[in-house]
């Protein structure tokens, strides 16, 4: 698969609390995969505005992006889902990343 | 003189009647009229023609010119029947197979044009043929089109068979392509298929009886291209509406995207607040921006319109926009926006009636009017003008509307809300938990914030990365060490270097951690470095800062068990290049107060503040000392305290240009003491809130210095936090 036609997806999804300290009540979220030579990452997008930039995988060391398209949205997902149920942040967490299987892109 | 008076009095009057005259006359507008269809009925003496018409309003008149002569040499006038879309003109006394010219005149009340001229000719052996009318041509794909007829006279004959017929080329008869209509009833529609792509047809329809066949007006169309289909319904939007005068208006409309394919036909809907009907006007153009002009407005109504475009697909409408043609539209902008004033900027347009009053009203609710909030009146009579509104509040949130008063009604502009300037504004939030004791370098104009306790039995690992300048966080590599809380960090040379801490151990306090750690930003990974080398017994005495390239952690601890055994206030360096710890300096306190709940160390120039807070074993009961260490000597200076009361626990500190600052101090039972304390050195005294008060409170909160601003926030205040503010001192 060709880095350069990755598919831009947004999801939008309703109103949440962020972990109790944010609402994001009746705003929109929303999610976009980038490619870089690093590998695939995603935006994270509140009301339209950037809010998480991740281009490379979030808590493991290293710059090392996403291995596929496919990893980065189930990781954006993940993010995305955390809000929208309002139980937590965006962080992503170690165990969260093994448990999706997520891979390291090649360099 | 008496009668010179007179003479002047008529005269004024006259000339300002004119003057008024003059200013109102609308424009020229009946010339856009459309003439659509026209119906000729044919019998042996006489005809009748039905004429569709497009215009905003129904004409005032229309008179029909008939005469043998293509100059209208004794010409007939005749008085057509006008309704809102139709025109009828009868003329009587007519001869067979001689042509006849006519033209119309038509008026919208305030002008008059005349048409092209046509021409007729009575064939007496068509009369007993029917009479039809063909129907718009709908539904244009690449190969299929919907067309249909209405017999309109059936000659007193029976149909016998009714249809359309189409071709290439004009005039199309039932020799050539033609679908009979089986069904019954004087109207009829029909699908044409199997067409050609990007090819343009004549289509009439017709109807026959015994005599022969009759045949309705062509209609022309043209085939999409192929590949050229339309996806959607169009895209419209209403761009602007002018209103030129208190009763007219101009619709600007866009069709911003046509579905890909053809447009066949445009306009606008309306309706007022009057009536919910709609009226269509539609606009015979083949641009995708066009323009609809309205007549006759009432000035006391207010009209909602919407532009639309047709497709194959569908019709799109754009969304309704309101206007108003009788009243004044105020756009207002506000500029200038300092700690105590704004600029409020107003323009006028639509200004169709004597407006009595101007100005703007403001307030700090939303419910604002002229009537119950403060007002500022403009004297001037300019359309755009511009007022200052001044001692206002900093920071507080203020509600803006202009206003102009005509015909005894109030006209408003969109109401907006600002808030004026005020050094400490709400800057964004950590994406992670909130948390409290968390570690925070700044690396550029990135700030590092991480771990940290969110509630007491967990803590957390996560390292995020603020991009200042773009307002945006990513998630960074994890803490090294996992969960840890009170981790004292600080950077230099474009690199983090965090240490000490506690680490959760399934306890409240946690394992007291020695590592210290260097994170590279390039590479996002942390690398151990020589552990912490000097002696820690307390949680909250210790504090970091750099200087020169090194960075620099600073502890208290006590001797024995009591204050009065005395303690110890150490600072031991971290050299990068070397990777090594030692000892830089020490204090030695002849009296320690149980411990040191509140120790804020900066640097001006190579001069170390120290400002330590002693809790004493009274809660609410707190002493402090303040020190000098001057690296040059190797010198510990006792110095002036600043007037913090006692009562008060930690204080935050930063540091801008000579000056040491102390803010944020905390009462133990939750109240906050917002006072902010600033040194002068070269006087060794404190003065109080010469700057603004922060907005927030925060107890061991995010502290860090970025290109001259101090970011501040997180930490805990009756429950931890994530919200991060900036203080911006160019501000004050």
């Amino acid at each position: 698969m060709i880095k350069e036609f990755a598919k831009y997806c947004i999801l939008f999804v309703t109103a949440c609390l962020l972990a109790g300290c944010i609402n994001h009540s009746d705003k929109d979220i929303s999610y976009q995969i980038t490619s870089s030579e690093n590998g695939y990452g995603y935006k994270i997008y509140i009301d339209g505005k950037l809010y998480i930039n991740q281009p490379n995988i979030p808590a493991l060391p290293g710059m090392a992006g996403f291995e596929s398209e496919e990893d980065a949205s189930k990781t954006a997902k993940l993010a995305i889902s955390k809000i929208r149920d309002g139980i937590m942040p965006p962080t992503i967490t170690v165990n969260e990343l093994r448990s999706l299987g997520i891979k390291k892109a090649q360099k | 003189m008496k009668v010179m008076k007179k003479i002047s009095l008529i005269l004024l009057v006259f000339s300002t009647l004119f003057l008024i005259t003059c200013k109102k006359a609308p424009k020229l507008q009946v010339y856009e009229l459309l003439l659509n269809d026209e119906l000729i009925e044919y019998s042996e003496n006489s005809v009748r023609i039905t004429v569709s018409y497009s215009y905003p309003t129904k004409l005032e008149y229309v008179n029909a010119y008939v005469s043998q002569s293509v100059n209208f040499d004794n010409s007939t006038t005749i008085k057509s029947e006008v309704n809102d879309s139709t025109f009828v003109v009868n003329i009587t006394d007519l001869q067979p197979d001689i042509k006849y010219y006519y033209k119309y005149e038509y008026s919208n009340g305030i002008n008059v044009v005349k048409s092209d001229v046509k021409n007729f000719t009575i064939d007496v052996s068509s009369l007993t043929l029917p009479t039809v009318t063909t129907n718009p041509v709908t539904n244009i794909t690449t190969t299929t089109a919907t067309c249909g007829g209405v017999i309109v006279n059936d000659a007193g004959y029976e149909i016998l068979e009714k249809g359309i017929c189409w071709s290439t080329s004009h005039n199309p008869t039932i020799s050539s392509n033609h679908i009979a209509y089986e069904g019954d009833g004087n109207s009829f529609t029909i699908n044409m298929t199997e067409l050609e792509p990007n090819t343009t047809y004549y289509v009439k329809a017709y109807a026959t009886n015994e005599t022969g066949t009759g045949y309705g007006n062509e209609k022309t169309f043209k085939t999409l291209d192929a590949g050229n289909e339309p996806t959607s319904i169009p895209t419209v939007i209403v761009e602007s509406v002018l209103c030129p005068t208190a009763t007219s208006a101009t619709i600007n409309v866009n069709i911003t995207d046509t579905g890909g394919g053809i447009i066949y036909e445009r306009g606008i809907v309306y309706y007022t607040s009057e009536s919910d009907s709609l009226i269509t006007v539609t606009k015979n153009s083949n641009e995708n921006a066009f323009s609809v002009e309205l007549q006759n407005l009432d000035a006391n109504l207010y009209y909602y319109a919407k532009g639309y475009a047709t497709n194959s697909l569908g019709t799109g409408y754009s969304e309704v926009v309101m206007f108003a043609p009788g009243r004044p539209i105020l756009d207002i902008e506000v500029t200038n926006i300092t700690k105590t004033s704004i600029t409020v900027k107003t323009k006028i347009t639509n200004n169709n009636s004597t407006i009595t009053e101007k100005g703007i009203c403001y307030g700090q609710t939303d419910d604002l009017t002229y009537y119950s909030d403060e007002v500022i009146s403009y004297p001037g009579q300019e359309n755009e003008f511009s007022i200052n509104i001044n001692n206002l509040v900093s920071g507080d949130k203020y509600y803006i509307r202009s206003y102009a008063i005509s015909n005894g009604e109030i006209s408003y502009s969109a109401m907006l809300d600002t808030v004026t300037v005020y050094p400490w504004y709400y800057k964004t939030t950590i994406p992670g938990l909130p948390r409290t004791q968390q570690l925070a370098f700044a690396i550029g104009k990135k700030a590092y914030i991480g771990t940290g306790v969110y509630q007491n039995d967990m803590f957390l690992d996560d390292i995020w990365e603020y991009d200042t300048e773009n307002d945006v966080w990513t998630q960074k590599a994890n803490y090294p060490e996992g969960r840890v809380r009170n981790v004292l960090a600080s950077a230099v040379n474009g690199k983090g270097y965090a240490g000490l801490g506690f680490k959760r151990n399934g306890t409240n306090e946690g394992e007291r951690l020695f590592s210290f750690y260097e994170y590279d930003p390039v590479s996002n990974i942390w690398t151990r470095k020589q552990d912490y080398q000097g002696e820690i017994n307390e949680d909250f005495d210790q504090s970091s800062f750099t200087m020169n390239d090194k960075v620099y952690f600073a502890t208290t601890r006590r001797f024995g068990t009591s204050g009065a055994d005395g303690g110890i206030l150490e600072i031991f360096e971290y050299d990068p290049n070397t990777s090594r710890w030692t000892k830089f300096t020490e204090y030695q306190l002849s009296t320690y107060y149980y411990y040191g709940c509140g120790f804020s160390i900066n640097v001006i120039g190579s001069d170390i503040y120290c400002y330590i807070r002693f809790f004493n074993g009274n809660w609410g009961n707190h002493l402090q000392a303040f020190y000098k260490y001057e690296t040059e000597f190797n010198l510990w200076i006792e110095k002036q305290c600043p007037p913090v009361p006692i009562t008060y626990t930690k204080m935050e500190n930063f540091v801008m240009g000579d000056n040491f600052y102390l803010f944020s101090g905390n009462l133990y039972a939750g109240v906050h003491n917002m006072t902010t304390y600033k040194y002068w050195p070269e006087t060794n005294t404190w003065t109080e809130n010469d700057i603004s008060e922060p907005k927030i409170f925060r107890y061991n909160p995010v502290n860090l210095m970025i290109d001259g601003k101090l970011y501040y926030g997180g930490g805990d205040n009756n429950g931890n936090q994530s919200d991060i503010w900036v203080y911006d001192p160019s501000l004050e």
